[in-house]
């Protein structure tokens, strides 16, 4: 979610809500499937199949676009030596395809690439961008700032996660600092968070261990601040994983009520919600307000988005998938919800009923996890327009990793799963929308109106006075039959 | 009004859980009545003519809830009643019983239920409203519990017959775990994939054992029964069951000896320990991959 600042208020279309939240004058009526263009995006490297960091900055739409990682799944990325498989890049482009940034005003419809990874040497001696991906983003001014700024994470292919900075969307200056000073594998970010002038991050990824499917952990889960983020002054302000050996990155950061709050992806108990009010010199307290993934357990390990939504903070979580081993050979399981008040008291949004330490928690919207639907594997992104709090979906039938070898289940259970997952249609998605977190009410369930099967779910949404921007992820770039997509969600 | 069916392995915390929630004032707790294993009494009583008891806990039910007393002659008289009643269907029995006991949530925790799917499918199609507590333990702690009931037998039938000696119960069975852990978990969630999402909850044993008084208001919430202060005290005591001790000569058992010879709740704490069971005492192995994904799931 991005934090809305002053440099949206101006424009013809903008007003800021009460709760601080974007208000879209033209888009006030519901957004229905019918409202969504698909937008034909210039200048994209054919390896580009995701966006994980869009912003709306400067009245423009800022797309931070990603590829896939070298190998297959990444399992050798930065390795010398063959690639699993030998099917690196099959994923579409060269290696020397990275990441880029594309500037969208809506008001024009006029598209500019501003940035393009820049191409290093890798370990190996060949050639290839630096920057897989624009992996977080956040618009915050902090203490070395004279206005609020546009900060970007840059995942890297093989070294550190490098930090960009723009005052204008247009001209990118690089921050000192990449990879926290820490000189480690540390190839990427997932979240930010500013607070008081402080700009909030946490390292994810470890290139050298198994490269994609590592792409959630780290061997260091501690989160950093900056107050001069150009010049790279990262601190640690927590201890590693909370002191817990068993958290294994921190993904989500968000601020709410006060307080930075960050979720911890645990895989063997459950995901843990932190809070700090961020006062005093780092390390700073930070309190425990959920374990166990809310008493769920591992199935949730991965808390997926956070968002603050009519003074509740949403959480959503699910299991990480690993291709096909621990908990992802054994699923499907659905994605939960829960929303946090702030004295830390919580309801379960969609999940399983269960007993906890709390007390007993129903779903408040009277449905088990995903909504029902025990394939809707990941709530992977919510905005928050017009009051609304937008919510977008992956499946995990694109992947049936559930269906291989299970001596768990009989065969009416394989049956069962085998049957349902040939309703799988390529490139399905779905987005949702609530106004009150607790009736939901489906925009699409089937992807949008022509989008590309290469599609499996919205990885990225981003709320602007111009409408909704949407942009599901796809398997491949272009250069193998995918490539991003974007599309607008707008009312005229 | 509907029951309650608890679903657990054997030695899973399943008799003092039934005791304690028995002791509600809307709840009564049975003894092991194994009734769902077949469609009539008459299935039944071929089932109890090669494994006599099986039936015990039927029996202290029955004599309880139309007699009030378990004695010797009571005992018989509900023996007899049921071979008069042989075509009678399971179901049937059940609501018979619940009629003599209106107004209350009868909970029934019987291992034989569990094995296999037919007995529950038979409990869901019987009562459809019906509720599900899949209760849960520690799978090492739980195959540790089956080997020290089976040691306690074995110690029982030295006993009555010195001659054996120092004689052992079998351990070392690698499948063990599997058997009793694994299967009737797996059957269990394969069963509660048909059931009703509102009408099913898991619980660890142990995190009732430990905070009884934070777990069974909530499992009161859940049935949607009284939750204030006096049914929380009685479900504190299960040893006021009528279960909680050895029944008559005729009708020993029915319910887990170790819990009748000590039914009173004791203060326990739970600390988490490694996924692993001791097929020899003090060497702990770990369980297989499959047996660990699904203590996982359940909190362990």
């Amino acid at each position: 979610m991005i934090a809305l600042s002053n440099e949206s208020s101006g424009s013809p279309a903008t007003a800021l809500s009460t709760s601080g939240q974007l208000r879209s004058d033209q888009s006030r009526k519901r957004l229905s499937v019918e409202d969504f263009e698909l937008l034909q995006i210039p200048f994209l490297n054919p390896a580009v199949r995701t966006s994980q960091g869009m912003a709306w900055f400067e009245n423009k739409v800022i797309l931070g676009t990603g590829r896939a990682p070298l190998g297959f799944l990444g399992r050798y990325t930065a390795q010398s030596g063959p690639r699993f498989g030998g099917r690196s890049s099959q994923t579409g482009g060269s290696d020397a395809h990275g990441a880029q940034i594309i500037v969208f005003d809506p008001n024009t419809r006029q598209w500019e690439k501003v940035f393009d990874s820049p191409i290093v040497q890798g370990r190996d001696g060949n050639m290839r961008a630096r920057d897989r991906s624009v992996r977080a983003r956040l618009v915050c001014q902090t203490l070395g700032d004279s206005k609020p700024c546009l900060y970007l994470g840059m995942g890297s292919l093989e070294g550190e996660v490098v930090f960009l900075r723009s005052e204008d969307g247009i001209e990118y200056q690089e921050c000192k600092g990449s990879g926290f000073n820490l000189n480690a594998d540390i190839p990427s970010v997932r979240s930010m968070a500013c607070l008081d002038g402080k700009l909030f991050c946490t390292p994810t990824g470890r290139n050298y261990k198994r490269g994609m499917w590592d792409d959630n952990l780290t061997d260091h889960p501690i989160i950093f601040q900056a107050t001069d983020p150009l010049a790279g002054n990262w601190v640690a302000v927590s201890e590693p994983g909370f002191g817990n050996p068993e958290n294994q990155s921190i993904n989500e950061l968000e601020v709410f009520n006060g307080h930075v709050y960050a979720a911890a992806l645990n895989t063997r108990y459950g995901f843990e919600l932190w809070k700090t009010d961020a006062r005093g010199n780092p390390p700073y307290r930070w309190v425990k307000v959920l374990e166990r993934g809310a008493w769920r357990g591992p199935m949730n390990s991965i808390p997926l988005a956070m968002v603050v939504y009519k003074n509740a903070l949403y959480v959503s979580a699910s299991i990480q998938r690993q291709g096909g081993i621990h908990l992802d050979h054994f699923g499907p399981f659905p994605a939960e919800m829960i929303r946090v008040y702030p004295d830390d008291s919580w309801d379960l949004v969609t999940g399983t009923q269960r007993f906890t330490p709390q007390g007993l928690k129903r779903p408040i919207t009277g449905l088990s996890g995903g909504f029902g639907d025990r394939y809707l594997h990941n709530f992977w992104r919510f905005a928050v327009m017009d009051d609304a709090l937008y919510l977008g979906t992956a499946g995990w039938k694109w992947m049936p990793t559930y269906l291989r070898d299970r001596p768990d289940l009989s065969e009416a259970q394989l049956q069962r799963l085998r049957t349902e997952t040939e309703d799988y249609r390529s490139g399905e998605f779905s987005l949702w929308r609530t106004d009150d977190g607790i009736r939901w009410e489906s925009v699409t369930t089937t992807g949008f109106p022509g989008s590309s099967p290469n599609n499996y779910g919205i990885r990225e949404m981003l709320a602007t006075p111009y409408g909704l921007f949407v942009a599901p992820t796809g398997r491949t770039g272009s250069g193998k039959g995918g490539g991003l997509e974007l599309w607008w969600g707008h009312s005229n | 009004m509907p029951p309650l069916f608890i679903l657990s392995p054997p030695r899973s915390f399943t008799s003092v859980t039934c005791a304690m929630l028995g002791e509600h004032p809307q709840m009564f707790g049975l003894a092991e009545i194994n009734l769902f294993a077949g469609d009539t009494v008459a299935d039944m009583q071929e089932l109890y003519a090669s494994r006599a008891r099986l039936e015990t806990g039927l029996l202290r039910s029955l004599a309880h809830l139309a007699f009030s007393e378990q004695t010797e002659e009571t005992i018989e008289a509900a023996r007899q009643w049921l071979r008069a009643n042989a075509d009678m269907t399971t179901a049937e029995l059940f609501r018979t019983m619940q009629a003599w006991l209106p107004d209350r949530v009868f909970i029934d925790k019987s291992p034989l239920h569990v094995f296999t799917l037919e007995p529950m499918t038979r409990m869901r199609r019987y009562f459809p409203d019906a509720r599900y507590l899949h209760l849960t333990r520690h799978p090492g702690d739980t195959i540790k519990s089956v080997l020290q009931l089976q040691q306690t037998v074995v110690d029982r039938v030295v006993e009555r017959a010195p001659r054996l000696g120092s004689f052992r119960a079998a351990r070392s069975n690698s499948e063990l775990p599997d058997k009793y852990w694994l299967q009737p978990h797996l059957a269990i969630m394969e069963f509660l994939e048909s059931v009703p999402a509102d009408q099913q909850i898991r619980l660890r044993g142990e995190d009732l054992l430990s905070e009884p008084r934070t777990y069974l208001p909530q499992i009161a919430e859940w049935l949607e029964i009284r939750t204030d202060d006096d049914a929380i005290e009685a479900m504190m005591h299960p040893e006021n069951s009528p279960f909680a001790s050895y029944g008559p000569s005729n009708a020993k058992y029915g319910n887990d000896p170790n819990f009748m010879e000590k039914p009173a709740l004791r203060p326990y704490s739970y600390k988490p320990h490694p996924l692993t069971w001791e097929p020899e005492p003090g060497q702990p192995v770990e369980v297989s991959e499959t047996i660990r994904v699904y203590a996982m799931q359940f909190g362990y």
